[in-house]
């Protein structure tokens, strides 16, 4: 154990691969602060050079790659409001009102701090229990999967600001959308219009670009004023005289760590919640971060400042989402099943390289070396994350000086490209364009658009659980017949019901009172 | 308009033309000097599958033979219709390859799409993935024979999955049971999106069995969570000789998945003979990268191959065709397609959830609270013009970048938007020439996604 552990860390050491590390950081926070272009599609673009590198560097590179990613994704979800990963669509509100409000740095600086220690705490998870909390990828069968689905959906139409009943409005109009196409189970193209392209269904990633990104466009193109929007912004940034270092980071950094301090039981909440989720094959950091929101805000003594700008939600939301990545390792690794599309990959890359992942990477000593590695990757790509992560912030920060006249055009050339690359198709630019005047619509109607995204997301998967449990069985109940599902399944129910009976029941107590 | 006029523009066209030509400083690629920009290989199947591994793995490979870069596009979803579509109707120039799989010979038996094997000039059959039958570790079932002979004393008892309904794995499951005279609904099959997430539910006891290749399940198969019965192939498999065959469980029964490069229909005959000739070469073993050969690649990542090329592909998706059609059309699989719950049921319930929704809200007296909310800023009229710019400004570009490219195509949208909206012109020139450029090479060049190419080939 000891001497495999140190020769891993002596094989990471060596300058190649640092330098490995540090470049995929550097393209990983350039590639997840492009909107349109994921941590996924990122670590895809990656795999030919996998070829040319060891076994130890191509892991490496992906680990770091998707931890820099996450994090970058809030930078575009920060400054122009458009989630740069689906992770960040849960915060996306309260990430550009700070932005609004002047606050962007210490947003950003919450977000950063905050992704390192999730992403260092989901490590700690996969180094110290990776074989004995892989068994829970055994406990999920489609029943558990479908009320996984609903706990996600319900979270996200729930904290929604406004009332609740818009959220779930929201909800519904996403599941519908995700209803466009073939459908999986059936095979049937449904409300395809005779349109080809629309066999595939409505991909989310254009949907979240339009939704919030071009809406917000369309917002302040409507509203043109010259450029009183951006002077306010401008006057409420702190004016610059001292050029030293120490006064760049002030505020990024400043007061980030006494908050990291203070909410450190949210944050290991958070990371928990984060870990967990991040374990079950085929749920990974989207659901984690809308759920930690959920439960952050129903812990949170100020509950009413969610969505309009609360740090604590930035920074629980994160800490969740980048403590997921790692619990998604625990299956691939462990099991050979992969936690998200991200270690889909891994297990692919493997593959090639005559790895074959399960319970005998852990056996083989030549093997173990490399999962030490990658335990140990995830540890310095996250440290690494701390000064880079800040060099992009202060470079992105630059983007809320352009005037309005001048970003928007830019934003709009990015909400183009960003939606084309996904898949290299016009239709998808046709679904931002359409999602961009949808979302303008439901924001006047003051309808959340996060649950709409993760109706989108999620709609495919939820619908086929369904349909998979009734065709293994027509009753409602085997929908509660294993424990988990049991569990689940009672829980959902609960979040809806008891806001509306608590108010029936305390009139009850009153009166006997 | 007269003629004369008519041959102005017509000239003035060409002039512009011209001027675009010598502008770039590269003519739009003739049949001789290909490949002479990047090729893109779409794929029909999601990253980290097996089809996504060939393809990847290929693309390295036509990338060292040809010269360019090669890049892989995951056109996924809609059961593969979306990937062989995208592939298949592509500009037959050369720079589009489609990767195509079993499904192309089996969508358009179940009316999913037009498209069918005759719409593909084939280069070469790649992977050849024979079915296998798959149980939990602690399954009762040793043999096929057990298996076959618990389903003909308990019909509809037990649940297989693998992938869709209707998919390669499910026909061949079903065919199998068709083959053994029973019914092909005896085994229940429960839809799944791929074989990973179908593996993860035997391993957790949510079905019986499952079908799919033993590629597809080398992880969990090595590493004891799941048995194999069976594999519904002629011969042993050389990476797997320990896995019995049909055959010799006395059931003459093979069926398998493949995959293979193909061309859209109407690629010139030069081109054609160019990637054929490039893949041959790899196929072959004669491209070596890292010190390793193509084929020597796709045996350590566990994958069977069987290479066809050109012509031999051709007869095999003839007869594969064939042989799917006859299963697809049979009665026994005819009779399947029906389901208890159906295609609308789900979209159905969310409508009436919906319903339920605006009546509570309305019903709360909320009705107000539909109502459009003030928001603070007020809209101008400058601010309508500018937002149907905005539209204005989008839609063309959809229209327009196909055929122009997308540096003329966005450049020009950029331009005018930055104009329009009060920037002064020669400042949004200059923002446009520094920033369009700047993203085609971000994405086009150093990410390598690419970007409408257009005429001029940029």
């Amino acid at each position: 154990m000891e001497s495999t552990f140190i020769t891993a860390l002596q094989n990471i050491v060596s300058p190649e691969v640092l330098l490995v590390i540090f470049l995929s950081a550097v393209y990983g926070l350039f590639v997840g602060s492009i909107p349109g272009l994921t941590a996924t599609m990122a670590v895809a673009l990656l795999i030919p050079l996998t070829f040319y590198l060891d076994n130890l560097s191509a892991i490496a590179a992906i680990v770091t790659l998707e931890a820099c990613s996450i994090f970058a994704g809030d930078i575009p979800t920060t400054l122009v409001r458009i989630p740069g990963t689906p992770s960040s669509a849960a915060y996306t509100d309260d990430a550009y009102s700070l932005t609004r409000r002047g606050l962007h740095e210490t947003s950003l600086g919450v977000s950063l701090v905050f992704s390192v220690a999730g992403g260092l705490f989901g490590a700690f998870v996969l180094i110290l229990a990776a074989p004995q909390l892989a068994k829970i990828a055994f406990e999920f069968t489609t029943y558990e999967y479908f009320w996984l689905y609903v706990l996600g959906l319900s979270c996200a139409a729930i904290v929604s600001t406004g009332s609740r009943l818009k959220g779930a409005l929201a909800l519904m109009i996403g599941l519908m959308f995700a209803t466009v196409g073939l459908s999986e189970v059936h095979s049937v193209p449904r409300f395809t219009f005779g349109f080809d392209e629309l066999f595939t269904g409505i991909n989310f990633i254009p949907a979240m670009i339009g939704l919030f990104g071009l809406s917000e466009v369309f917002r302040n193109t409507l509203t043109s004023k010259t450029d009183e929007e951006t002077e306010k912004l401008k006057s409420a940034l702190p004016v610059e005289k001292d050029k030293s270092w120490f006064k760049h980071l002030k505020p990024v950094f400043g007061g980030v760590l006494p908050q990291l301090w203070k909410r450190k039981f949210s944050w290991f909440r958070s990371s928990c919640i984060g870990s967990t989720i991040g374990m079950i094959p085929g749920a990974g950091a989207d659901i984690a971060a809308w759920i930690s929101y959920a439960v952050s805000k129903k812990c949170s003594k100020t509950p009413e400042e969610y969505g309009k700008g609360s740090l604590d939600a930035v920074g629980d939301a994160t800490s969740a989402n980048n403590s997921a990545l790692a619990g998604a390792w625990i299956p691939a690794l462990v099991l050979g099943i992969p936690g998200d599309s991200v270690t889909a990959i891994v297990i692919g890359v493997l593959l090639m390289k005559n790895i074959t992942p399960g319970p005998g990477i852990f056996e083989n000593p030549d093997q173990l070396v490399l999962v030490h590695g990658i335990y140990m990757t995830f540890i310095i790509a996250n440290l690494l994350l701390i000064p880079l992560g800040f060099l992009a912030i202060r470079s992105g920060a630059q983007l809320v000086r352009i005037p309005r006249r001048i970003l928007m055009p830019l934003i709009l050339m990015f909400c183009v490209v960003g939606s084309y690359s996904i898949n290299g198709s016009y239709f998808d630019v046709w679904v931002m364009l359409g999602m961009g005047i949808l979302g303008f619509i439901l924001e006047v109607f003051a309808i959340p658009l996060g649950p709409v995204v993760l109706g989108i997301i999620l709609g495919g998967q939820l619908e086929q659980s369904f349909v998979q449990n009734l065709s293994k069985d027509d009753s409602i109940l085997s929908f509660f017949n294993r424990p988990i599902s049991a569990a689940l399944g009672i829980f959902c129910i609960a979040l809806w019901l008891v806001p509306l009976i608590m108010p029936l029941l305390r009139k009850k107590w009153r009166r006997l009172n | 308009m007269n003629q004369r006029a008519m041959i102005t523009v017509s000239v003035r066209w060409k002039l512009l033309l011209l001027c675009l030509f010598l502008l770039s400083g590269c003519t739009a690629s003739t049949v001789e000097n290909y490949p002479d920009r990047p090729i893109t290989i779409i794929c029909p199947w999601s990253v980290g599958g097996a089809t996504d591994r060939t393809s990847r793995q290929l693309g390295v490979y036509l990338e060292q033979e040809l010269g360019v870069p090669v890049n892989v596009i995951n056109a996924t979803g809609g059961r593969g219709v979306t990937g062989h579509s995208r592939g298949l109707n592509a500009r037959p120039d050369g720079y589009t390859l489609a990767v195509i799989t079993g499904e192309l010979n089996m969508l358009h038996w179940q009316n999913l799409t037009k498209l069918t094997h005759q719409d593909a000039i084939p280069i070469v059959s790649l992977v050849d993935g024979a079915a296998a039958v798959f149980v939990k570790k602690d399954s009762p079932f040793q043999n096929m024979q057990e298996l076959l002979n618990y389903v003909k004393s308990h019909p509809g008892k037990l649940t297989a999955t693998g992938t869709a309904s209707g998919g390669i794995w499910h026909l061949a499951l079903a065919g199998w049971l068709d083959f053994s005279g029973l019914n092909a609904e005896d085994i229940k099959w429960i839809p799944m999106n791929g074989a990973g997430p179908s593996l993860q539910e035997l391993a957790s006891g949510g079905v019986d069995l499952v079908c799919c290749s033993l590629p597809e399940a080398k992880t969990l198969y090595e590493s004891g969570q799941v048995r194999c019965l069976g594999v519904m192939a002629e011969e042993p498999l050389a990476e797997f000789p320990e896995v019995p065959t049909f055959r010799s469980q006395g059931m003459d029964w093979n069926i398998s998945g493949w995959n293979g490069l193909a061309l859209p229909a109407d690629t010139p005959e030069p081109i054609v003979a160019k990637v054929s000739a490039a893949v041959r070469k790899i196929t072959d073993g004669d491209v070596r990268l890292n010190g390793k050969s193509f084929p020597e690649a796709m045996r350590e990542a566990g994958l069977s191959t069987r290479y066809r090329a050109n012509e031999e592909f051709a007869t095999f998706l003839k007869s594969n065709d064939e042989t799917l059609g006859k299963l697809l059309t049979s009665d026994a699989f005819a009779q399947m397609s029906t389901r208890d719950t159906g295609p609308l049921v789900f979209p159905g319930l969310i409508a009436l959830a919906m319903c339920v929704i605006l009546g509570c809200l309305a019903v709360q007296k909320k009705v107000q609270a539909l109502a459009p909310e003030v928001t603070g800023d007020a809209v101008t009229r400058q601010g309508i013009m500018n937002t149907i710019l905005v539209l204005i400004g989008i839609v063309s570009y959809l229209l327009f970048a196909e055929e122009l490219g997308f540096i003329l195509t966005a450049g020009v949208v950029l331009f005018l938007l930055l104009w329009k909206f009060g920037t002064r012109w020669w400042v949004s020139a200059l923002i446009t020439i520094l920033f369009i450029p700047g993203i085609y090479t971000l994405f086009a060049q150093l990410l390598r996604v690419p970007l409408p190419r257009g005429v001029f080939g940029w």
